[in-house]
């Protein structure tokens, strides 16, 4: 399984990069989504996949096989705080358009260094 | 048990922001309530620093997991050093909010404020490697919503770039961790630190060590990761910037010489050049950016990106007497900076403008708030006695100590910076202070206004003083630091003496 789930973290990868350097400020915040899946889903692969292990060992039983738990933790923060970014880009690619009257970053030219 | 000192810096800034929020809470007692929380964070931290000189690293387990698989939080000199740097700016910060900014405003930013204390706090004293990026993101979140108060066109624009390039850089750094995870299968920062020893993979090791620059060098705003920075901190309301501009880009550089002395210190091969070549860079480009600026907030938000640079420069040369002086020159660096941003959202309030070429005379209006701008001025150039000086002496000095060109030349490269951010200070000084006053109405002067502002101020210039002279005991203190981070013996023998063996 982590040949193919590599190659999705890939395509979210790229294809949020890709949307990142649009100029429609939704497409932008899109991006950042599919960004971070990118990065959750490394997470997930790097803590070596099990399959059809708990989480959880049983008393006496051998180590190994069973799945392991912290990264799912990880994952869960990760997602977790993930929405919270995700709520907060929402509202605020709201304001921009409000404020600013279009969708387009080259608009975004008032401010200079 | 839970060590409730050490928990504290992050626990109580906390329920000061939910005090705060809540209904009952009416908006002019809030002020007080959320200086006298700083207050308090301020009088634990200094308590936690004599104690961690007395008695060593201090280490507590949350929820009493022990060791390697629960959070630990740890009270090393290092991070009880900046805890106590970042309060003392918040309490100074937070009085300068309530002269600056009207009740409105200020209603949102004091409980953002502290959850931004908190999160800052938490990324200092955390001791594993995945609660520091969630305490990253309690800060982020903080300070997306302070850029965002306020409705204006400029105000959204900025802070729609800081949120953009702060969610890429969490990106970088939640890949970096989980990497790191796979390859060493611990989260602890002790546990990392032996671990990272005997990586097998060094390639995996050497990828992280990337994803995660990139991601502090964003947050400490280092060239060429700094573009977000001059544009988001113009637009911030003048008492947050003093936070801003003081403690929240050194997050970024703090949990630079952690990862990079503590956790991946045996992997210096590619870092170190990088290093080399961004501190030099940061010196001397964001000093010539502070040259260019025509506002005085904008002048002293491109020298933090200067300033960064000298910190940076103390880690890449990486040796105990270097990072020692890196931690001295943040140490100082801090209250410096917060005066200088305070006595700029002063004259924001005295004369409404920031722009130095439609300001002059403050000097003889104002003589007491020239002073508490020149004192830390001239500290941030290197004008020896102050603390500035005795910081960049230091650095200079460890670099010159490894006599080889790479080292020389980034010696070089600081004191040409060293000048230029003396010259930007001067330019200040000059259009601002001196000369006449070029207003054309001219009826109020506001002088008790001045002298309020000049309370908190004096409180943060005055430790520029106070370092100079207590230099040596500070060295001490630093160098110490230098070395629990260079030699984690301490350090995980103080988070769990079980990982040593």
């Amino acid at each position: 399984m982590e040949i193919p789930l590599s190659m999705a973290i890939g395509v979210l990868a790229g294809g949020g990069l890709f949307l990142l350097l649009q100029r429609s400020v939704f497409k932008i915040v899109v991006g950042l989504l599919l960004l971070s899946h990118a990065a959750n889903l490394t997470i997930f692969v790097v803590g070596k996949l099990t399959k059809g292990g708990s989480p959880i060992a049983e008393k006496g039983a051998a180590i190994g096989g069973f799945a392991d738990p912290l990264v799912q933790a990880l994952i869960l923060t990760a997602i977790v705080i993930g929405f919270g970014i995700a709520a907060f880009l929402l509202t605020l690619a709201v304001r921009t358009h409000k404020v600013m009257g279009s969708d387009d970053v080259d608009e975004m030219r008032n401010l200079k260094g | 048990m839970t060590d409730f000192l050490l928990v504290a810096p992050v626990l109580v800034p906390l329920a000061g922001a939910v005090l705060l929020v809540a209904p009952w809470t009416r908006p002019r007692v809030g002020g007080w309530v959320a200086l006298a929380v700083g207050l308090i964070v301020l009088g634990l931290a200094f308590h936690t620093l004599f104690m961690v000189q007395r008695e060593g690293i201090q280490a507590t387990n949350l929820g009493d997991w022990p060791g390697p698989f629960g959070i630990v939080l740890v009270a090393d000199l290092f991070s009880t050093g900046t805890v106590v740097a970042a309060s003392l700016v918040a309490v100074v910060s937070l009085a300068v909010v309530m002269l600056s900014q009207d009740l409105a405003e200020r209603k949102y930013i004091l409980p953002f404020m502290l959850f931004l204390l908190a999160g800052v706090n938490g990324a200092f004293m955390t001791g594993d490697i995945f609660n520091l990026f969630v305490f990253f993101e309690v800060t982020l979140l903080a300070s997306y919503a302070l850029i965002a108060i306020g409705a204006g066109r400029l105000r959204t624009e900025a802070a729609f770039k800081y949120v953009v390039i702060n969610v890429i850089g969490s990106t970088f750094l939640l890949m970096g961790i989980g990497l790191l995870y796979g390859e060493l299968g611990t989260l602890n920062m002790a546990h990392l630190a032996i671990r990272a020893e005997s990586a097998e993979n060094g390639a995996v090791v050497t990828a992280v060590a990337a994803l995660l620059m990139a991601a502090f060098g964003i947050k400490a705003a280092l060239i060429p990761f700094h573009f977000w920075l001059p544009g988001a901190y113009a637009q911030l309301p003048s008492g947050v910037a003093v936070f801003f501009g003081a403690v929240l880009t050194k997050v970024g550089v703090y949990s630079m010489i952690r990862v990079f002395t503590l956790v991946l210190g045996h992997d210096q091969d590619y870092v170190q050049p990088l290093l080399f070549v961004m501190a030099g860079l940061s010196i001397v480009l964001g000093a010539l950016g502070a040259v260019a600026q025509r506002d005085i907030r904008s002048i002293l938000t491109w020298d933090i990106i200067s300033q960064v640079g000298y910190m940076i420069m103390g880690l890449a040369l990486f040796t105990t007497a270097s990072v020692g002086a890196a931690i001295f020159f943040m140490l100082q660096y801090m209250p410096a900076k917060a005066a200088l941003f305070s006595v700029a959202a002063a004259v924001e309030k005295l004369r409404g403008t920031g722009n130095i070429s439609r300001l002059g005379g403050l000097a003889r209006a104002y003589p007491l708030l020239s002073a508490l701008f020149l004192v830390p001025a001239m500290s941030l150039g290197g004008i020896p006695p102050l603390s500035g000086f005795w910081g960049k002496l230091a650095i200079l000095e460890s670099a010159l100590r490894l006599n080889n060109p790479a080292a020389y030349t980034l010696a070089g490269v600081a004191l040409v910076g060293s000048l230029l951010t003396l010259f930007a200070m001067f330019r200040i000084w000059q259009s601002v202070f001196w000369g006449e006053d070029k207003r054309n109405n001219r009826e109020s002067t506001a002088l008790s206004t001045a002298y309020l502002y000049a309370v908190p101020i004096a409180v943060v210039a005055s430790a520029t003083v106070v370092l100079a002279v207590a230099a040596a005991g500070l060295h001490d203190i630093t160098s110490e630091a230098a070395q629990q981070l260079l030699d984690p013996t301490q350090y995980v023998d103080a988070v769990n003496p079980a990982l040593l063996e």
